[in-house]
């Protein structure tokens, strides 16, 4: 009875130390883990243990970072977080904006966001008077202002 | 460790509950802000989604409720099958708005999907005692983890080294911590002090004096970053999870003080038990 027992706890002992393991190889920075290994943790713990904990990290950001949408060719820009007062809207203004920001090519005007994004962006945009071609712009502040229309990545 | 696994339940419930009574008390501006899809398009649950999506705000609002009414449920009675189900709603919330979200909903996402096999360590038969112990000890070192990375993270820059790091982090609108521009040298030490706590905690928590210090430390931090940043969902998500790090004589004390304090309130209930 007992060598069963002791299978049973060197195996969640080996189950522990595995989903911890793989877990540290997704969250840690990249340049700290083997690529095969990175790969792998990716795959294992992408869709039910996701977790990313670069809080304000490895720097926080030296720039403001706010996104603008224009409705009409010719309209005013309008600061996308001032449409709702609600903390969850500011939230999401800040956070769409750093996730856009953080796929700038250096020195470009425009960036290409991803899916998942674009489509939040487009939902987000509903709660605007209806437009049929509406523009976003990040406006991003670091001692001068700099401005990057935002367009949807390809569809799949 | 009966009791450590009763007040993580507690803990946890209790952070669940608050969360979705602020998100319920937000209105339609919660449920309407991301909502994205949870489920790929050719995949057969994408139906659940689309129910979602077209009874949309009424649907999360209900969905919320149940939710709350489940984890009350589960801080009186946990069931393991309970434990899974409330994981899967509240994932189902999470990705509707994960536009919003943080490190705190993700690591209550991780405690959640563990929480139920926690329970199992209650079980008398020895197979489930082991699954119980394993995810019990995921569920720590999880928390761990969390600590390490973050502090992983900090090492690879510049800023959280010499000492500018809160200055940026101060200089940010979105934080309401302007004022502690004016205490430049408060600035450095908040910087250092973050930083030796996040790496020092995965190793302080393996010796009783030190475990002690540094989730005392860390209440008091995580409590003033959901004070002066406004990001309480991550604040309690931790000090919720801290639980699993106290002792069984700890858990107790807290339970028998929580008890307590409940008996205080409800005097009337008091006497009729």
């Amino acid at each position: 009875m007992s060598a069963p027992r002791g299978l049973v706890r060197w195996l969640m002992a080996a189950v522990v130390a595995g989903h911890t393991l793989l877990l540290a190889a997704y969250t840690f920075p990249s340049g700290w883990v083997p690529l095969r290994l990175r790969y792998w943790s990716q795959a294992y713990a992408r869709v039910l243990f996701h977790q990313d904990w670069r809080l304000f990290a490895p720097d926080p950001p030296e720039c403001g970072c706010a996104l603008q949408v224009r409705l009409a060719p010719d309209g005013p820009w309008t600061d996308l977080n001032s449409v709702r007062a609600d903390p969850i809207w500011q939230r999401m203004c800040a956070n769409a904006c750093r996730y856009a920001e953080a796929g700038i090519p250096a020195g470009a005007s425009r960036v290409e966001v991803p899916l998942a994004l674009s489509v939040s962006l487009e939902r987000m945009l509903e709660a605007l008077p209806k437009s049929d071609a509406p523009l976003v712009r990040m406006q991003r502040t670091c001692g001068d202002m700099q401005y990057v229309v935002i367009e949807p990545g390809p569809r799949r | 460790m009966k009791n450590i696994v009763r007040l993580f339940h507690f803990c946890i419930n209790g952070w669940l509950i608050g969360y979705l009574l602020a998100m319920l008390a937000l209105g339609n501006e919660a449920w309407l802000s991301g909502p994205v899809s949870a489920f790929k398009q050719e995949s057969p649950l994408h139906a659940l989604d689309v129910v979602v999506q077209v009874l949309g705000p009424i649907a999360c609002t209900m969905l919320s409720v149940a939710l709350v009414l489940l984890a009350v449920w589960m801080m009186k009675e946990p069931r393991w099958w309970l434990g899974l189900l409330i994981w899967f709603l509240f994932r189902i919330i999470t990705h509707r708005m994960w536009l919003a979200s943080n490190g705190g909903i993700q690591l209550m996402e991780n405690l959640l999907f563990w929480s139920p096999f926690i329970h199992l360590s209650a079980s008398g038969k020895p197979l489930l005692v082991a699954v119980g112990r394993s995810a019990f000890w995921i569920g720590r070192l999880q928390l761990l983890l969390a600590y390490a990375a973050a502090a992983a993270h900090k090492f690879t820059g510049t800023t959280w080294l010499d000492g500018s790091a809160m200055t940026l982090v101060a200089s940010d609108p979105g934080f309401h911590l302007e004022w502690l521009l004016e205490w430049p040298s408060a600035c450095v030490v908040l910087t250092y002090s973050t930083l030796a706590f996040m790496a020092l905690f995965p190793l302080a928590v393996w010796w009783g004096p030190a475990r002690r210090v540094w989730l005392s430390f860390g209440a008091l931090f995580h409590l003033s970053t959901a004070v002066f940043m406004g990001i309480p969902q991550m604040g309690f998500a931790f000090i919720a999870g801290y639980s699993l790090w106290l002792s069984e004589e700890e858990a107790t004390a807290i339970l028998l003080r929580m008890k307590r304090m409940w008996m205080r309130a409800m005097p009337r209930r008091a006497q009729v038990a």
